[in-house]
């Protein structure tokens, strides 16, 4: 019932837009269930893209009062509150008390919130350093104690996909993240294929002109002696790496051209260049890599956002961001109106970030580096709804000390680790794979095994997936 | 420390006695070699150093863009003990005539990236730059829709690369600069003003020049207009009647992580988050910057009035605004990091901040690690490591250039376990410098990389990772995308390579540019130049790893195309041009014969006919760009 109606509300996209696209849905791939990783990067405070209730007085006076200077309104005045709330956010109901707010420039969100297909994941934690580089290395290897010094290691894509016999992570960003790396140190792109302009993927052929050509034949034919040759080096061999780009260039080169050459992009994604969206061109190529789907294999996919590291006057940022992803022509919706039903049914989202931000605003309208923050989790296959304390009474009332909510320099509390939440994720994708891949949540029983990341009291990850 | 480590740093630490008490540390005029070079002797080379002309060139290529010296230059460093080469090779001054020869007026107006600018964009009679060329340096630009002028971004870019490629300056200098602003005390095009990012790069590059220490230079960036507008602490205030601190504390943590590489671990968390970070914040307030209108000739946009000048104590700036930096500044002592830091101003106890910060254990062991693994490994391992960290902390004045010169003659770099991906930057420019074989051809050819970097996701001065720096080499080899970038520019834009001639028309007349490789090709013993020769020359020029790469492969298509100006295999059977070689193929018949013909081919470089000399030159072209598609010219060592 829920897919479904999930199903109808992506089917009327298109109609609410304007007409059905022309070439929506004709397209032969379909991936099999795939996760789609979606790194905002800088620390993105999602604290402002979900609210407390006004009803909620006794928490939403606290956060109003910490963070009313985030929103541009003079006053600190709790009674403000109810028309700021009601400026900012659609109201949503979940079954709790109060309910909460989604911030207006998400309307996809709360659709889908409403539909079922969103799970939020409070106080989730990943690292406590609050130091970009290494909260990000930690949050795409997957690994707490990440070494600084080592950026050539595997990450958590890749160790998923080595727990499949045939399965690639397509990275669509203009870096390829430490998420889609693998295990072997000879080869940590064995399971990666660098999308970031699908359109123009392959090697030239020197097509234009005879020097061209030439040019083209000598290092085509150079190249393949060479990886020959280096099947004798030993796997320490520095230059295996430069070998692998070229060859996974040349495996999939002309397919990925023959794919693109016949199936022309959609309305709906063109659209989000023509409208200068961000991630435009990252909508793009996931849709050619689910064109692509028989050639490439995916099942998982890396994107990235960059500019969260909201210091300074963060709304219109925040804002404009939210409206990108969750507009109502923003990316998700654009691409949810764009590809087959059957394929989105076996996709899932995982918006994530490094590290949450204080729950107070700064001097300067914006919020420094915290900690905890919310994951949020998108697609049919998810149970959609709140784990975990959305907005934690411990926040406004600390039996031992001051407040949070009293204290500079205070963020969310970290109470699940994102271990938890990505095995979860792996999990559906391909399932038992979640240990494999994370295997600090072998040790699941709270308390019991300290060494296991830890999981909020009364949260139930497994139901995270129907 | 082992043995060899204490000789180095001895030897350096005499060295550099003896070149200040010759007149200052290696900087000005008097930026000549030492009076009496120490010959090599057989003591002389540390444990496990084989001081060669590779060694040297693997310096070049990791430290230098590969730099402008002649071979003649090359050989002599080789033949000098390491120590003493090293002092030579790498300076800080905005010329350094040995590694980059002053050939003509190029650094005579100085080589900051102002004077450059400034320079190559004048009509000054001594500017050899081609009069279409000069807006490309310009300050300012005009908006053709608007007509409004404004500071130009791309400017300031295409001066930095036209810096590394010019003889007459000093490509380490702009390597470093590049290292100091776009990784370490990152600050981006995207938020700050192109001139406030260029000031900070020539204020610090100027105090390491003059031997400043490496946390007084760590003090100038934090202290700096860009730093202050991109991190946002220009607005900063403490008021010290109420005691209410205003502002954000987005620096006061960069400060510690990124410039110190200190997370805060040699203290309880919670003090350095409720210390440490809180008080630098209030440390780094009262930094307004101040406006000019008329500054930088006269944009049209206001928001390009910001000076590089941060006066740290109530004034009125030049637009009539009152910035109080002396009240607004926290009037007491702070304790951060365990110690009293005391100053009247942000610019005062920043820089008594940055000689506690220095010495923080995490930075002592994370800093000089981050810097040599941006520079010159990318196979640290524990043992590495350890030795690096045991090199910076016994340097006394933590000096920067002393650091970098002994650990590029130490086995550390030069051990076959070390090697070093290139980023877009690296490569590029490495081909651009070493593909340019004179200022005549630096002026005239018309060709900048400028856009390639871009494109390759480099952009100087527009750091990838915004925060925390540009492109890693590792983010640069890690990126199927980017090879593609480059192979396809090596195909369906080989004319950037092999450029042979250019035309163009200034108010002098119309001219005509040729490539001259005869300029710094050496002839063989019998005065030809033989292709054989000429493409292990090449081999050497661009990849410089003693032809340890240079297999029977690279050897059929190298010489092919300087013999032919075609693909090996099309010579060989044009029915199948793609045939794929094995190297026991290409050593039988006939595929031997075709190598050995073309080895022994004579090439016209001299010749008095001009389609001779363009065929000739363009062969070149190919080959080099071959050779810059090949593996080998992505990475630098490891066997």
């Amino acid at each position: 019932m829920r897919r479904r109606e999930f199903l109808k509300l992506l089917l009327g996209a298109p109609l609410m837009a304007g007409g059905l696209p022309v070439t929506a849905w004709a397209v032969p791939g379909v991936p099999e269930r795939l996760l789609v990783h979606l790194m905002c990067v800088g620390g993105a405070d999602f604290r402002f893209l979900f609210a407390p209730h006004p009803s909620d007085t006794a928490y939403a006076a606290r956060f109003w009062e910490a963070r009313s200077a985030l929103y541009n309104y003079n006053r600190v005045n709790y009674a403000d509150y109810a028309q700021a709330f009601a400026d900012n956010y659609l109201a949503v109901t979940d079954g709790s008390p109060f309910g909460f707010g989604i911030h207006k420039a998400a309307p996809w969100l709360k659709a889908q919130f409403d539909a079922g297909n969103v799970a939020i994941v409070s106080n989730v934690l990943a690292s406590e350093l609050r130091r970009h580089d290494q909260a990000q290395l930690v949050m795409a290897s997957g690994d707490l104690a990440a070494s600084q010094y080592d950026y050539d290691r595997d990450g958590w894509g890749g160790r998923l996909m080595e727990t499949m016999p045939e399965a690639n992570v397509v990275a669509v960003t203009d870096t390829v993240s430490i998420f889609c790396n693998g295990t072997n140190p000879a080869h940590r792109h064995a399971r990666l294929v660098h999308m970031r302009d699908s359109r123009n993927f392959a090697l030239s052929t020197g097509s234009a002109g005879i020097w061209q050509e030439r040019m083209a034949r000598s290092l085509k034919s150079y190249y393949a002696a060479k990886q020959i040759q280096s099947a004798t080096m030993p796997t320490a061999w520095p230059y295996h790496k430069i070998l692998q780009n070229e060859m996974v260039l040349r495996r999939f080169g002309d397919g990925v051209r023959a794919v693109t050459d016949a199936y022309p992009l959609p309305d709906a994604v063109t659209a989000l260049t023509a409208n200068a969206k961000p991630l435009a061109k990252q909508w793009a190529n996931i849709y050619d890599g689910y064109s692509a789907a028989d050639l490439l294999k995916p099942r998982a996919v890396s994107m990235e956002y960059g500019g969260w590291d909201t210091h300074r006057a963060q709304r219109i940022f925040l804002e404009t961001s939210f409206d990108a992803l969750f507009g109502s022509d923003g990316g998700f919706a654009a691409f949810s109106s764009a590809v087959a039903p059957d394929a989105l049914a076996n996709t899932t989202f995982v918006v994530t970030t490094e590290f949450g931000r204080q729950l107070h605003a700064n001097g300067d309208a914006g919020t420094d580096h915290g900690t905890g923050n919310y994951q949020i989790l998108i697609g049919p296959a998810v149970a959609g709804g709140i784990y975990g304390e959305m907005f934690p009474r411990r926040e406004i009332n600390n039996s031992t000390g001051p407040a949070p909510y009293d204290t500079h320099g205070s963020d969310i509390k970290g109470l699940t680790s994102f271990e938890r939440v990505c095995a979860a994720a792996c999990d559906w994708v391909r399932p038992g794979s979640g240990v494999a891949v994370f295997p600090r949540t072998a040790y699941n029983d709270l308390g019991q095994f300290p060494e296991g990341p830890p999981l909020e009291p009364g949260v139930d990850l497994s139901r995270l997936f129907t | 420390m082992g043995i060899w480590m204490k000789n180095v740093l001895l030897a350096l630490v005499m060295l550099l006695q003896v070149v200040a008490c010759d007149g200052g540390h290696d900087r000005g005029a008097g930026n000549v070699p030492p009076k009496d070079p120490a010959p090599k002797t057989e003591s002389d080379p540390p444990p496990g150093i084989l001081w060669t002309e590779a060694a040297v060139r693997k310096v070049l290529h990791l430290f230098a863009y590969g730099g402008q010296a002649s071979d003649a230059q090359i050989k002599s460093w080789a033949a000098l003990a390491p120590e003493v080469a090293i002092a030579q090779m790498l300076t800080f001054d905005e010329v350094n005539p040995l590694l980059s020869p002053v050939v003509d007026a190029t650094g005579a107006q100085g080589g900051t990236l102002e004077q450059l600018q400034t320079h190559w964009s004048s009509s000054d009679a001594e500017n050899a730059t081609r009069e279409d060329l000069r807006s490309r340096f310009a300050v300012l630009a005009t908006n053709p829709n608007t007509n409004l002028k404004s500071l130009s971004a791309s400017a300031l870019i295409n001066t930095w690369v036209a810096s590394t490629n010019k003889s007459g300056l000093n490509p380490f200098r702009q390597k470093v600069g590049l290292f100091l602003t776009n990784y370490l005390m990152a600050v981006s095009l995207y938020k700050v003003r192109p001139t406030l990012i260029r000031g900070m790069y020539d204020d610090v590059m100027s105090d390491l020049a003059a031997g400043e220490p490496m946390w007084n230079i760590l003090a100038r960036g934090a202290t700096s207009a860009a730093v202050a507008m991109h991190y946002g602490h220009y607005t900063n205030t403490f008021d010290n009647n109420t005691l209410q601190f205003r502002g954000n504390d987005d620096f006061a943590r960069e400060f510690h992580q990124l410039f110190f590489r200190d997370n805060g671990r040699d203290f309880p968390q919670e003090y350095h988050e409720e210390v440490t970070i809180e008080n630098t914040a209030r440390a780094l307030t009262g930094m307004r910057i101040d406006r000019d209108a008329s500054a930088w000739g006269g944009s049209d946009i206001a928001n390009d009035y910001w000076l590089n000048l941060i006066e740290f104590s109530d004034h009125t700036d030049a637009m009539g605004t009152v910035l109080n930096n002396g009240t607004l500044h926290h009037a007491g002592d702070l304790e951060i990091l365990g110690a009293t830091i005391s100053g009247a101003t942000a610019r005062d106890k920043i820089y008594a901040l940055s000689g506690v910060a220095i010495n923080v254990q995490e930075s002592l062991d994370n800093l000089p690690v981050y810097m040599i693994g941006h520079f010159a490994d990318d196979n640290l391992n524990a043992e590495k490591i350890q030795a690096i960290r045991t090199l910076w902390r016994e340097l006394p004045q933590k000096d920067l250039l002393m650091f970098l010169r002994a650990y590029a003659i130490s086995p550390m770099l030069h051990r076959s376990d070390t090697f070093k991906y290139y980023t877009a930057v690296d490569r590029n420019l490495l081909l651009f410098n070493l593909n340019t074989v004179d200022n005549e051809e630096a002026y005239e050819n018309s060709w900048i990389p400028s856009s390639m970097l871009s494109l390759q996701g480099l952009t100087p001065f527009i750091p990838a990772h915004d925060v925390f720096g540009g492109q890693t080499s590792l983010d640069a080899v890690n990126n199927p995308d980017i090879f593609k970038l480059a192979y396809n520019a090596a195909v369906d834009n080989y004319w950037f390579v092999v450029k042979y001639q250019e035309k163009y028309t200034d108010s002098a007349g119309d001219h005509l540019w040729e490539k001259q490789w005869s300029r710094v090709m050496p002839p063989n013993a019998v005065g030809v130049y033989r292709v054989r020769e000429i493409a292990e020359w090449l081999w050497q020029r661009f990849v410089a790893d003693d032809l340890a790469h240079y297999g029977l492969l690279e050897r059929a298509y190298v010489t092919a195309f300087l013999a032919t100006g075609l693909d090996f295999g099309f010579v060989v059977n044009e029915v199948d041009p793609e045939h794929v070689f094995s190297e026991t193929e290409l050593s039988s018949e006939p595929y031997a014969s075709y190598i050995n013909a073309h080895e022994a081919a004579i090439l016209n470089l001299d010749s008095n006919d001009t389609n001779t000399r363009y065929v000739t030159q363009r062969n070149i072209g190919l080959a080099v760009d071959f050779i810059s598609m090949t593996p080998f010219m992505f990475a630098t060592g490891g066997g």
